[in-house]
């Protein structure tokens, strides 16, 4: 069920906030689970059981884990010193034990149904490369709808309940709603148990100003989704396809248009999760921040999905580079290389593992590992170049505080993402590669003009002005929401009648404006694909 | 009422809301059925030109997508055999959809034959996609902007005051020729069949009883399209028909060596031009004549406009070819 259909946004999700403030305070949260589970069903049927089951294990991991430590601390103030070393230990042991369990299961889920034929297909290439006569079948295999979303969730859930950080569900269902709550599990955000877990098992009372930002906050996403996003799919997917007929600078517009695209896709699905989650009277994460005033390529992942770039760093740097041979290699490198360099190099072997893991993460073809890598390398070499950076800076008597320096590092890294963004959508490496060779060549489109082009991609001028304009209105709301602005506090504040043209101008605009129907493809949230 | 409002002061505010909001789009779908035409009467091919025919005088209805629009011309089966037709097409129209517009077609007009085209079929596969369909349709009835909000477009305001009458009786001309090329996979025998969701099967069904409720013989059409069609299509929609015990007249199979998909279709093999259009109407026409007792209107005096309607569209094709 797309969060933009009619059926979603009117009959579904009206029907699960009726259902939600009718049902007694207490119970609430079972509406949550029946709701996302009619949502699951209708989605992806029968693959309801894997993650039931994948719920069911890592319920199963976290009570055992949490259970070991109560014991633990139950036990420890009646022992001596070293008998209490030895019970925290063992603990500690067999909950690792637990946890490396668990997470194999969860990941081996998530690896076999979404990474297995590309692993197959790759280890035939060199089975055949090597001459052998092994083969790694191809299996027709479906993937549970927000696998790659609830996997991560619910590792998180596990890692913190070992850390501590939070108690272990005592009730499956409760857990299974997290897990499974409809509004996050298409395209996130990927969510901590300690900050949504909670609020999905506690009921909420109604409170008008929230169920307004809600409602506000889902038509904006389905401006950016449909009106914005879905208008640009044929042509964007046209020009991709045919880059070879066209010299650079169509190909720099394909690309800038693809990066809307997915922006405005991506942002305008989480911005209706979010706004559906409000209804509720519960609060999801935030997924984006203005990433196109990042001045570096990490300040744009700390912008653009947010929980991703978070959770890699939680869960993947962090434990890598706090670990002990990390902290050895961390303290060798001291004997050989200045303070700088011997930080950093550590680091970027960590970053390495979270950079490949964000590409993988992505899907299962070499285009997302090696758009991972390009971060990474973008990364890497910034970080060895700072000292550099930082003379070359003095040398000029530049600051990185001024104005103009800023706005350098904004178009820098604006420039850097584009490039991400054209291996991300190319159809293959080698079509990113030409596409990339192509941008440097001044080819003259067969003697049509861009207005032709797009034109004949799927793009006419009175289709192109709406993305124009819409685009104009999506930066001015990012140049207010950077300054801080609280947008939907201060039309809130605005009188009766133009708080209510807004909102009737705003729906009126998906509905008129909405590339929806005849001559438009429906199109699947970019990112539910992941 | 002041009390009442006093207690719940954020209901009304949202009923008031709702109602503007209501009347917003209300107002919004007149203009986008008002505009749904074309001052040019060769291009003003819209469905909804059939309630201004006067009422129960189509004898034979087609309803279903762009095929029905662009590949029957009523006014040649008028010229041939007498017979009262009207060609009811919209873009992309889905079967739930085909359910409501049967049911207004009902309350003005009692065709004898219904020719439903099946190619919509197989356009929504999975449960969400079809219930999505069937929410909007629903929401169409009230608010139509949501199906004719792309007739608000500026360049679209040209058409105000066009006149409401369909004089092609719901056809839409393609002059244009493009080519589809290699034609030697299309209807290459295959004894599969592609599925078709239960939630269509449920709506077909729906659309075969409101016809058969009403007293008439229900058809279900496939008509010529290279680029959407095949064999597997044509087995599933066959069992159907069987399970309905309705008849199935496949286009695609009957007219495989007729059509020249190089000089027939408008776009490459999704839909007829004229000259494809010509084609299948005579076919149809013919069909109709050999398996249904329809009568001749030619002499009935309250079918004078028709005489005049084809008057006017045969002067408009021959100055096109003038």
């Amino acid at each position: 069920m797309q969060y933009n259909s009619w059926l979603y946004v009117l009959l579904f999700l009206g029907g699960a906030v009726l259902a939600y403030y009718l049902t007694p305070l207490r119970r609430r949260w079972v509406v949550l689970l029946a709701a996302s589970t009619v949502f699951y069903l209708i989605s992806s049927r029968q693959l309801i059981v894997v993650l039931a089951a994948t719920a069911a294990v890592v319920y199963w991991g976290a009570r055992r884990i949490d259970g070991r430590k109560r014991a633990y601390q139950e036990k420890k103030a009646a022992l001596e010193k070293e008998e209490r070393r030895q019970l925290k230990a063992d603990t500690d042991r067999r909950n690792s034990r637990t946890l490396a369990a668990v997470c194999v299961v969860a990941f081996g889920v998530l690896f076999f149904t979404k990474y297995f034929n590309f692993v197959g297909s790759n280890l035939n290439l060199l089975f055949r490369t090597m001459g052998l006569s092994a083969a790694v079948p191809a299996l027709r295999l479906m993937m549970p709808l927000g696998i790659s979303f609830y996997t991560l969730s619910a590792v998180s859930y596990l890692v913190d309940v070992s850390q501590g950080t939070c108690r272990a569900q005592e009730n499956y269902w409760k857990l299974l709603a997290f897990l499974m709550f409809f509004p996050v599990i298409t395209e996130g955000p990927i969510s901590r148990y300690g900050q949504l877990g909670e609020q999905v098992a506690q009921g909420h009372s109604f409170d008008y100003r929230q169920f307004c930002f809600g409602a506000q906050l889902i038509v904006w996403g389905l401006f950016q989704k449909v009106v914005l996003a879905d208008r640009l799919d044929r042509c964007v997917g046209n020009l991709f396809d045919h880059y070879q007929s066209y010299s650079g600078g169509i190909i720099a517009l394909a690309i800038l248009l693809y990066t809307f695209q997915i922006y405005m896709d991506f942002a305008g699905c989480v911005d209706i999760a979010r706004g559906s989650a409000e209804l509720f009277g519960i609060h999801l994460a935030q997924n984006f921040t203005q990433p196109f005033f990042a001045v570096s390529v990490n300040d744009f992942w700390r912008r653009w999905h947010i929980t991703l770039g978070a959770w890699l760093r939680d869960y993947i740097f962090y434990p890598i580079s706090l670990s002990r041979s990390f902290q050895t290699l961390s303290k060798n490198s001291r004997k050989h290389l200045n303070a700088y360099y011997a930080a950093t190099l550590p680091a970027l072997a960590a970053l390495l593992a979270v950079w490949f893991g964000n590409g993988v993460w992505h899907g299962a073809e070499w285009k997302y590992i090696v758009y991972g890598l390009y971060y990474y390398a973008i990364t890497a070499l910034g970080m060895l170049l700072e000292p550099a950076f930082v003379r070359l800076l003095a040398l000029l008597h530049l600051s990185r505080e001024q104005a103009g320096y800023r706005v350098f590092q904004m178009l820098r890294t604006f420039v850097f993402v584009n490039l991400g963004m054209m291996i991300f959508r190319a159809a293959n490496l080698h079509a990113a590669w030409g596409m990339f060779l192509a941008l440097f060549q001044n080819g003259g489109n067969g003697g049509e003009t861009v207005a032709q082009i797009l034109t004949k991609e799927g793009l006419p001028a009175g289709q192109a002005a709406i993305v124009a304009a819409g685009a104009v209105l999506v930066m001015i709301a990012d140049v207010l929401k950077e300054r801080g602005v609280p947008l939907r506090e201060r039309i809130a504040d605005r009188p009766l009648p133009v708080r209510w043209s807004i909102y009737l101008a705003a729906v009126v605009l998906v509905i008129v404006a909405g590339a929806y129907g005849p001559g438009f493809g429906t199109v699947d949230f970019i990112y539910a694909q992941f | 009422m002041k009390n009442r409002f006093s207690a719940h002061p954020h209901l009304w505010r949202t009923m008031l809301f709702l109602a503007v909001m209501a009347a917003v789009l209300g107002a919004l779908s007149d203009l986008s059925m008002a505009l749904d035409r074309c001052k040019n009467p060769l291009y003003n091919y819209s469905a909804s030109g059939i309630f201004y025919e006067p009422d129960n005088s189509i004898d034979v209805l087609a309803i279903g997508t762009s095929d029905i629009y662009s590949g029957i011309m009523p006014l040649e089966w008028w010229n041939s055999y007498g017979y009262a037709g009207y060609a009811w097409g919209e873009p992309a129209q889905r079967v739930s959809e085909t359910v409501n517009y049967l049911n207004r077609i009902y309350r003005r007009q009692s065709p004898r034959v219904v020719l439903l085209e099946v190619g919509n079929l197989f356009r929504d596969t999975t449960d969400a996609q079809n219930l999505d369909c069937m929410v909007k349709a629903q929401i169409a009835r009230v608010f139509p902007v949501v199906t004719f909000h792309r007739n608000l477009a500026p360049s679209k305001f040209a058409n105000w005051g066009a006149q409401k009458h369909s004089v092609t009786k719901g056809y839409l001309l393609r002059r244009g020729t493009v080519q589809t090329g290699d034609v030697e996979e299309y209807m290459k025998p295959d004894s599969a069949a592609s599925p078709i969701n239960f939630l269509n099967r449920i709506e077909l069904r729906k659309c075969i009883e409101i016809c058969r409720s009403h007293g008439s013989q229900v058809v279900l059409l496939a008509m010529p399209d290279f680029a959407g069609w095949d064999s597997k299509k044509h087995n599933a929609v066959s069992e159907l028909a069987e399970q309905n015990d309705v008849t199935f007249l496949d286009l695609n199979e009957d007219m495989k060596t007729q059509i020249n998909w190089n000089r027939d279709s408008a776009d490459g093999g999704s839909h007829l031009n004229y000259k494809g259009a010509v084609k299948a109407t005579a076919y149809l026409g013919e069909y109709l004549s050999e398996n249904f007792t329809l009568p001749d209107r030619r002499s009935d005096s309250a079918y004078q406009q028709w005489d005049r309607d084809y008057a006017d569209f045969a002067k408009l094709l021959e100055s096109l070819k003038a």
